[in-house]
């Protein structure tokens, strides 16, 4: 509970605050503004369209906070940009279709689980897809690390990001010779139909949306727990903070960089599978576009930071279904990138400053 | 001299055999040889440069001796990586303090712990009543650590710890792994003299109390005099001269290469 003397102070300091400020950042302070009241508007005058609208974004979000976090993640413990990573998720959604097909290397297992298969069998499907896409892209994810960049650990930093840049060409080529070059696409197995029909028919929140929500959270709460409580997870605090050290106290730095890999790989391959079922076709070049984005979003939030990563993937997802509303499909990657460059003059280390999640938990 | 007291000692829980180590034309390390007997503390001396930290690198495994070899427990450890040496019970602490700053100082401990806890990583993910338990003696026993070291802040960020803290706390980071050889580099760098007569008189209690041997790298020569069984002197990567502390102080090799120093440096 404030007191009013602590509010008088916090507005004062909120005045020198402004009164020190730059001419650009009054600019970008009064643009923002001017932007949110636009959409407060439009909540006031249609709220079951801004409320849907809000929804679908943080659907989107979901999906790219979670290759976001892979992003973040690795970054965090070796200071690399995985560029391949992206990939990795496109490689996640062709194996999450495979799966669903029931066939493989012209072997068919069972029939494919299409829109008309029986609930349980498309539950099933489902759940099958996301286990052995995250499993596949974990280990993708720690094979390259093994084959492409840990030989090149000591090196200069530049070759192992150009290594990187080359692993995301071999995958995606890799994706191209699997299932060709043009959209695939995905068997429509969850629902287009309004959750909350009967309750409230303004807000229309689809089977899919929710479906995306609650395969994210629980992926999000296990992330979280594994790296703030478990063993493991401490091992990774303390790699990414200092190897020899985290060496002497025992600590297999080679191993814990591997397992970082394996969890980046796994939430790639969730969100994989759930992009195909969520926007019903995939494409052997969809890494890069979602990769870009998750990249933005993970740099937004303050790379190596995890907390920071899921809120860059919500405020993306968000800022561009609110854009496509509003402003226009053709305007949401410059819309985004706009907001990146912004973020990036006013706050270089992004919005919740870098590193500090994976290295302990935020400012103290 | 040396062959004597190895004699003496029968129990030797660590041995360096002509150790050298050679860094492009320069020889930081020359034919070393070097022994702590089980729960000795043994001192490591010598100006500025004299090879103490390269040679405190090769017995933690940062570095590969260029030629020599190093046994601990008897098992030849030469070509061990440094986390194995840390599973066998080789712990240490840093000139420059090496704390993990982002983490509470529980945390630190607990992760010095990493190498006794069991809890594997699918027991860790599912959260086991076995992990569960192991998890919280393990906070207990952090806790006790930093009870031991004299810090009552837990929860404070490593950054955020006074100095003197922070050196105590590295220590503890090091306990938590149970070792049985603890190299201790410079841990009164930057102490007053306070700080200083406190934690010798911690190093002194881990020796009764833990049974630890400790290999100590130290400037602070009333630490080095008081506190150690055997103190071996380098300059220039050679050994110039070993024995008890007495010993070493009238040694005229050894004022010789201290007084040298002063007047070119």
């Amino acid at each position: 509970m404030a007191t009013t003397q602590e509010l008088k102070s916090r507005g004062a300091v909120l005045l020198d605050d402004v009164r020190s400020s730059s001419w650009q950042s009054r600019i970008a302070v009064v643009i923002t503004v001017a932007l949110l009241v636009l959409l407060l508007i439009q909540a006031i005058k249609d709220p079951g369209q801004f409320f849907s609208q809000l929804l679908v974004g943080i659907t989107n979000g979901a999906i790219i906070a979670l290759i976001a976090l892979g992003y973040t993640l690795v970054y965090g413990i070796i200071e690399l940009i995985n560029f391949a990573h992206g990939d990795n998720f496109m490689i996640g959604s062709f194996v999450g279709l495979t799966v669903l097909s029931g066939t493989f290397l012209g072997l068919s297992f069972f029939a494919p689980i299409t829109a008309e298969s029986g609930a349980v069998l498309k539950i099933f499907g489902v759940i099958l897809a996301l286990v052995i896409a995250m499993v596949v892209c974990g280990l993708i994810n720690v094979g390259i690390e093994r084959v492409a960049y840990k030989p090149l650990r000591n090196s200069p930093r530049l070759a192992v990001l150009i290594t990187a840049i080359g692993m995301s060409f071999i995958l995606q080529n890799l994706g191209l010779i699997w299932k060709g070059a043009s959209q695939i696409p995905f068997p429509d197995l969850i629902s287009d139909d309004n959750v909350l029909a009967g309750i409230t028919y303004t807000v229309f929140y689809r089977w899919k949306d929710l479906f995306v929500i609650l395969v994210t959270m629980p992926l999000l709460v296990g992330l979280s727990y594994f790296i703030q409580r478990t063993k493991q997870g401490k091992a990774m605090r303390a790699v990414a903070q200092d190897k020899e050290a985290a060496a002497m106290m025992g600590i297999n730095v080679n191993r814990t960089i591997s397992i970082t890999f394996l969890l980046g790989g796994i939430l790639a391959g969730a969100s994989g599978v759930m992009f195909g079922l969520f926007n019903g076709t995939t494409v052997f070049n969809l890494g890069f576009r979602q990769g870009l984005f998750a990249f933005t979003a993970a740099v937004l939030g303050g790379i190596g930071n995890l907390t920071g990563a899921v809120l860059g993937g919500l405020v993306i997802g968000v800022i561009g279904s609110m854009n496509d509303q509003y402003i226009g499909v053709r305007w949401t990657d410059i819309v985004i990138f706009t907001v990146l460059i912004l973020v990036l003059v006013f706050r270089p280390r992004g919005l919740l400053g870098d590193r500090s999640a994976v290295q302990g938990g935020g400012q103290q | 001299m040396s062959e004597a007291r190895k004699e003496e000692v029968p129990n030797i829980i660590f041995e360096a055999r002509s150790i050298t180590k050679v860094f492009g034309g320069l020889v930081a390390v020359n034919a070393v040889d070097f022994y702590i007997p089980q729960g000795g503390i043994v001192s490591l001396i010598g100006p500025n440069g004299a090879g103490k930290t390269t040679f405190f690198n090769m017995v933690s495994g940062l570095l590969r001796p260029t030629a020599g070899s190093f046994f601990f427990l008897g098992q030849d450890v030469t070509r061990l990586v440094p986390h194995r040496r840390a599973q066998m019970g080789i712990g240490r602490t840093f000139q420059n303090i090496r704390l993990f700053g982002t983490m509470s100082a529980l945390d630190n401990v607990l992760t010095g712990m990493h190498v006794r806890l069991r809890g594997g990583i699918v027991g860790s993910i599912l959260g086991t009543p076995g992990v569960r338990r192991e998890e919280k003696e393990a906070r207990e026993r952090a806790a006790d650590l930093l009870k031991f070291v004299g810090l009552r802040s837990r929860e404070t960020f490593a950054k955020n710890l006074p100095y003197g803290d922070q050196r105590r706390l590295e220590i503890a980071r090091a306990l938590a792994s149970e070792p049985k050889l603890l190299l201790l580099d410079e841990p009164t760098a930057g102490m007053n003299p306070q700080e200083t007569a406190r934690l010798t008189q911690l190093i002194g209690r881990l020796k009764e109390e833990y049974g630890i041997s400790v290999l100590l790298i130290e400037h602070e020569m009333r630490v080095v005099m008081s506190i150690s069984d055997w103190v071996t002197v380098l300059d220039h990567g050679e050994k110039i001269s070993e024995g008890a502390p007495a010993q070493v102080r009238v040694d005229p090799k050894v004022i010789e290469a201290y007084l040298g120093t002063a007047m070119t440096g």
